[in-house]
């Protein structure tokens, strides 16, 4: 696999208006996303995440910075485009044409017209049976799958994907989790996906980044966000009020239930605690950890509401 | 070139599939055409009175051939320009179309081709209309018993070509000129009736730009201010049709002013000045843009 990034964000700043109208959407983002991998983009509504896909599109110019793909900057070398299939925002098509003359037009734009990729697009993306139909009587989630055939269509090395899941019934993201997976597994792309859906980056994207009034607040590995994350120790064992008494010695016990305590601590703190409470004498039923989803996380890291933890791992004593 | 071939395509698969665009907009001139002649022609199998009118027994098939290219610059045929120009421009913007495009093909191109597929279909559509006119002509003249020839029996066929190519020409510069500020304002608008009103502003303007210079001129005392009137579209037009049909430009009288014709080739310069400056002007402006829809 090429060490050249799919993606390389470099500085980059847009600024719309001028004097005391000026508004930042983007911010002096840096951000690199390597081949082969699911990349996430989470950010509240307005934190610049279509501006900054906008600008790797060659559809906005960004105020400062320089943004390149495979290596070949995007206002430069505007062929690099051909490379990268995109679904931005809403879903975009000629109401009065059908999907297959909406490809046609998108093909033919491309300089590469191909009636039987066109066919077999509409057929990956379950359209075959009304691809003769004019796309104004298409239910959102029609033209949701119009638009990723649209970003599939010239075979493209980087999928960019802006909340592809608008629109789509419960079946059809599903569907579309696992398409995004295997484009990167078994069809060796690489896919650039904003979301406002948290758990759909933590179960689709192999990295993210956190982006909040126009500036990368966090990025890394899903699962190192969430190892970094705030965790507790939920310790159920008896009697409890002795327990709570050798915890207490060395932990702080954030809350006290009928018959658990909840610790304070890492993940790493879980043997420490079961082997105090073993060795003395207590009975330990069940000790559970209980981590920040990436939810929780993306509120505290943008300033959000800090919400509730939910289980993610048990240990059973 | 291939590319701009393909872009062809693309922009000709838009147009036909849009009804509104190439039913009403392009295909109303030679049909408009087609159902005029069909009911001359019931008139004059119908009514022995109407085939002896002074209508029928003057046809001449190069009136009928150039007839047509005087519907270009008349209001109705100016409005319908207008409004198939702002499908064609400010549509990408309604429809938010151009997020899918601009990544896929040069801004400058996509562009350009706009401007090609305007004029193709709108010239496509008065030859047609004149090709209509004379078969239809033709028909009426024979159903009437009346003869049907040239109307300057000394010109040669090759003569008359010339002047057809030209009026054609200048008829393409007119068309170019109207939809370059259809684009300019769909650039700006980016709402097609934006650019409908705002074109056919600007064609009121330049109507009334001799007026305007005379009142100025009778304001304020100042006679080169009709001067101005020379560097319009309208008025140069009309003098290149002037020179090629009868040798010699139209001379400008303005209450007692007369100003002398200005030689075709100032007129040729300054509408292409015209041209290449509005075109020139969407060009760069859309390479600029941002985008956000």
């Amino acid at each position: 696999m090429s060490n050249v990034p799919a993606i390389r964000v470099e500085a980059v700043s847009k600024t719309y208006g001028r004097g005391q109208r000026q508004i930042r959407a983007v911010n002096g983002v840096d951000l690199e996303v390597q081949p082969g991998q699911v990349f996430g983009l989470l950010g509240p509504n307005g934190a610049g995440k279509t501006t900054l896909i906008r600008m790797l599109l060659d559809l906005i110019r960004p105020t400062t910075g320089r943004l390149a793909l495979y290596g070949q900057d995007v206002q430069l070398n505007h062929a690099v485009l051909k490379r990268v299939g995109a679904l931005v925002e809403s879903p975009a098509a000629y109401s009065y044409l059908s999907a297959r003359e909406n490809l046609a037009v998108l093909a033919h734009t491309a300089g590469h017209y191909d009636r039987a990729r066109i066919d077999d697009l509409l057929r990956q993306v379950g359209l075959a049976d009304r691809a003769g139909q004019a796309v104004k009587g298409y239910s959102l989630g029609m033209k949701q799958r119009l638009g990723l055939a649209a970003a599939l269509l010239g075979s493209p090395d980087l999928l960019i994907l802006d909340e592809p899941t608008n629109g789509l019934d419960p079946a059809g993201i599903q569907e579309l989790r696992g398409f995004i997976r295997e484009q990167v597994d078994k069809q060796g792309r690489t896919v650039c996906l904003s979301s406002h859906l948290l758990n759909e980056v933590e179960q689709v994207c192999d990295r993210v980044a956190i982006i909040n009034k126009g500036k990368i607040v966090r990025e890394g590995r899903v699962a190192d966000l969430l190892a970094a994350s705030n965790s507790r120790i939920r310790v159920n064992a008896a009697p409890i009020d002795r327990a709570a008494a050798i915890l207490r010695a060395g932990w702080k016990i954030t809350a006290t239930e009928p018959d658990a305590l909840i610790v304070d601590a890492p993940r790493e703190a879980a043997p420490a605690i079961v082997r105090q409470l073993v060795e003395a004498a207590l009975d330990v039923y069940e000790v559970t950890i209980e981590r920040q989803t990436l939810e929780a996380y993306f509120l505290d890291v943008t300033g959000g509401a800090v919400s509730s933890t939910t289980p993610k791992e048990t240990t059973d004593a | 070139m291939p590319d701009l071939i393909s872009l062809f395509r693309a922009e000709w698969r838009k147009v036909v599939g849009n009804r509104l665009a190439s039913m009403f907009l392009v295909l109303i001139f030679p049909a408009g055409m087609a159902g005029s002649i069909v009911l001359l022609l019931i008139g004059a199998l119908l009514s022995a009175d109407f085939r002896h009118s002074a209508l029928i027994q003057h046809l001449y098939w190069t009136d009928a051939a150039l007839s047509v290219w005087a519907l270009v610059n008349s209001e109705v045929g100016r409005i319908i320009e207008l409004a198939f120009a702002a499908i064609v421009f400010a549509g990408e913007y309604q429809w938010g179309t151009w997020k899918n495009l601009i990544p896929r093909s040069q801004r400058v191109a996509l562009i350009l081709i706009k401007f090609v597929t305007l004029v193709v279909f709108m010239m496509l559509a008065f030859i047609a209309t004149s090709i209509i006119a004379v078969i239809g002509e033709g028909l009426l003249a024979a159903v009437s018993g009346v003869s049907y020839g040239m109307r300057d029996a000394s010109q040669s066929l090759l003569e008359f070509a010339g002047i057809y190519v030209l009026d054609a020409t200048v008829a393409l510069a007119s068309i170019l000129i109207a939809c370059s500020y259809t684009a300019l304002a769909a650039m700006i608008t980016r709402s097609i009736l934006g650019s409908v009103l705002f074109g056919l502003l600007v064609t009121f303007a330049e109507t009334v730009s001799l007026l305007a210079l005379t009142l100025l001129n009778a304001l304020f005392h100042l006679p080169d201010i009709i001067k101005l009137y020379f560097l319009t579209p309208e008025y140069n037009l009309g003098n290149i049709k002037d020179w090629a049909e009868r040798g010699i430009g139209p001379t400008l009288r303005v209450a007692d002013l007369a100003f002398d014709p200005q030689p075709v080739g100032f007129s040729i310069g300054i509408i292409l000045i015209w041209v290449i400056t509005l075109v020139g002007v969407t060009v760069y402006l859309f390479r600029r843009q941002d985008i956000t829809t």
